[in-house]
């Protein structure tokens, strides 16, 4: 099913009225000193309503919760300093889906900087086990094999259940892309798990 | 939608889970004078304000972070504590008492230690930082809240709960990843420039967390900490450790005074092993301590060498402490958690029936509980037997016992997985709905706890 592009990710919080400000933004700006605008109003608004939804797609793709709060908040900082440039204020989910995804391209892009010891899988440990379990997780770890462009595209299509045409804007490819590298992905998902077998 | 497409989105989901309600940091948005295109971006380092609900200025929870200047000035006292040889904490009431009364209802929740899943490498070991605690439900095992150690900590390094209190008491410290070069991998490496920190963790009774450092100087040495024990008030912690020349150390910090009582012995052959629940009579009086490595004998049934400590009586040597060595037919194969009943009266300890069976061999091996008299050391008998059916390490775990040990929840292998259960009568049944199935989960079990929270399920108690 297929969620309208309005409506957020899973998880998204139930959205506030428009333009009130909440007590979280109000004491946040209390704890700065800084004055209220109406940037620091709306955005603070719309990451009391968007950041689990949006933590938990960048968590699913990076599989580190650290990194992904790290993605989203600079998703939201960088939506604040673009503010006042912001043509299109209707689309700012759009904007910060956009913002996430490339950052956690970015992320996962450092985090090959780093080496891996030799003999070491990328697998979950013991404890990660214990909260899924082996055969529930097995897809998601195998997920986070892929490429990173199939692991963007699976994730928007099968967490975020965005239609191909947000999914590509998002992923900033055109529609035939989403389709080939979605496809892709699966077959590629599909053959680990069944040599994990 | 084809099996493979269903399957990757319920897994999705549930792997999305982890991150819950509540238990993101506030937003930080740059100063307004910043805002524009020459604006800095902002920092990475969102101090400490991870864990917790959201916005408590100042709260470990708020969104805000230490100034600039005040990074340099806090890694410089960093390191004259790290000189001077005590690590300097800040100041918290003391843990909610429970007592005994506590201690008889059964948990509400269980807590564990989650790895970073994806961490840039292990150096070649097992090891990979625990960068969260999971608290569960005992009843339908959800998931209550995973609390993320607050930087710059980033890994667990031991937990406990109070068997008659709702709060956990963790210790956290900082890995670097040191990159390699010229062709060799890099390592973790433990900063010594970040002290080892205690931290409080209560469970709301609506199911929200409060976490507060533990305010208490406390020795340096409990680098080489081995494990911790919360007393059934929630009021004391054991802290057992190495010190140089081997020499077994037992400390006993008051939380809300600050006051340290130590129990040494020099020379010792074994290390000192605290386990993070069941190890305190309901009393507060009495701790067992698990003497770890001690010599075996080269064939036969080796023993579980323990030490129970009158923490009551006078003096600071553990050689005055009652030691006894527990023998079951069969033997038992390497790691032990000793647990004993409220009462005093029993300890129990999980074992596998048969030495021969490897833990990684993949051959199915048996276990049960052994339990014991804690006045004699003599076996009484066995309970809630299993077999082990899997690769990969299991063992079963008691959790908590009923004042006279005669109910217990306890980790179990089982056939679909390691679950959570009543053992009672010598019978397991699990309890309310299933829990996450805990295959592989040798470092979970070990950071297994509870703590007591009403309301309990019906039927636990008797």
């Amino acid at each position: 099913m297929d969620v309208d592009f309005a409506d957020g990710l899973p998880g998204a919080a139930r959205p506030a009225a428009a333009g009130t400000v909440t007590a979280d933004a109000g004491e946040a700006a209390a704890a700065t000193g800084a004055p209220q605008t109406e940037a620091s109003r709306v955005v603070t608004a719309l990451y009391q309503e968007h950041a689990l939804g949006l933590t938990r797609l960048a968590f699913v793709m990076l599989g580190d919760r650290h990194a992904a709060e790290d993605v989203v908040q600079d998703a939201f900082c960088g939506l604040y300093r673009a503010w006042d440039r912001l043509s299109d204020r209707d689309h700012v989910l759009g904007y910060l889906r956009v913002s996430v995804v490339n950052g956690c391209r970015s992320a996962i892009r450092r985090n090959k900087r780093i080496p891996r010891p030799p003999g070491l899988p990328p697998a979950p440990s013991a404890e990660a086990d214990a909260l899924l379990g082996e055969e529930q997780r097995a897809a998601v770890a195998a997920l986070q094999r892929l490429p990173a462009r199939q692991r963007e595209a699976l994730v928007l299509r099968y967490y975020a259940d965005l239609p191909e045409q947000e999914i590509a804007r998002a992923m900033g490819v055109s529609r035939g892309t989403v389709k080939s590298t979605t496809a892709r992905g699966l077959a590629a998902l599909g053959r680990m798990l069944q040599e994990d077998q | 939608m084809n099996g493979l497409e269903e399957r990757l989105r319920s897994e999705l989901q549930a792997e999305s889970g982890q991150i819950t309600p509540g238990s993101l940091a506030g937003l930080r948005l740059p100063e307004p004078g910043r805002r524009g295109p020459a604006g800095r971006r902002p920092s990475r380092r969102w101090l400490p304000g991870r864990l917790g609900g959201p916005g408590r200025p100042g709260g470990l929870g708020g969104p805000w972070r230490w100034p600039g200047w005040a990074v340099p000035v806090a890694a410089a006292a960093a390191v004259v504590a790290v000189i001077t040889g005590t690590v300097a904490l800040v100041h918290t009431p003391p843990a909610s008492p429970g007592g005994p009364a506590a201690a008889a209802s059964p948990p509400a929740y269980y807590a564990y230690g989650v790895p970073d899943t994806h961490p840039p490498g292990t150096g070649g070991t097992s090891q990979v930082p625990i960068h969260s605690i999971a608290v569960r439900s005992v009843v339908t095992g959800g998931l209550v809240t995973n609390v993320t150690v607050p930087r710059p900590f980033t890994n667990v390094v031991t937990l406990t709960a109070a068997a008659g209190a709702s709060v956990f008491v963790f210790s956290a410290d900082r890995w670097r990843w040191r990159g390699g070069d010229h062709g060799h991998p890099g390592s973790w490496g433990l900063d010594r420039r970040t002290p080892l920190t205690f931290f409080v963790l209560r469970i709301t009774r609506d199911g929200h967390t409060r976490l507060a450092t533990v305010g208490q100087t406390v020795p340096l040495r409990l680098l080489n900490l081995t494990s911790i024990a919360l007393s059934p008030d929630g009021r004391r912690l054991a802290m057992a450790s190495v010190g140089g020349d081997r020499t077994a150390l037992v400390r006993l910090i008051t939380l809300g005074t600050g006051a340290v009582r130590t129990w040494t012995l020099p020379h010792a052959s074994w290390q000192p092993m605290l386990q993070p629940a069941g190890a305190w009579t309901a009393d507060g009086r009495t701790l067992v301590i698990l003497m770890n490595g001690t010599h075996l004998p080269p064939r036969g049934s080796p023993p579980t060498a323990v030490r129970l400590l009158d923490t009551g009586a006078p003096g600071t040597s553990l050689a005055a402490s009652r030691q006894l060595n527990l023998h079951v037919a069969g033997g038992n194969w390497a790691w032990r958690g000793i647990f004993i009943t409220p009462d005093g009266s029993e300890l129990l300890d999980p074992v596998v029936h048969d030495v021969t069976v490897a833990p990684q061999s993949g051959h199915p091996a048996n276990g049960f509980v052994a339990v014991y008299s804690a006045r004699t050391g003599a076996l009484l008998r066995a309970a809630g037997g299993w077999t082990w059916h899997r690769n990969g390490g299991a063992q079963q775990v008691v959790l908590w016992s009923s004042p006279s040990g005669d109910r217990l929840l306890v980790l179990q292998p089982r056939p679909s997985g390691v679950t959570l259960g009543v053992l009672a009568g010598g019978s397991f049944r699990l309890t309310g709905a299933p829990l996450p199935r805990l295959h592989s989960a040798y470092q979970a079990m070990r950071n297994a706890l509870v703590s007591s929270l009403a309301p309990y399920p019906a039927g636990l108690t008797g």
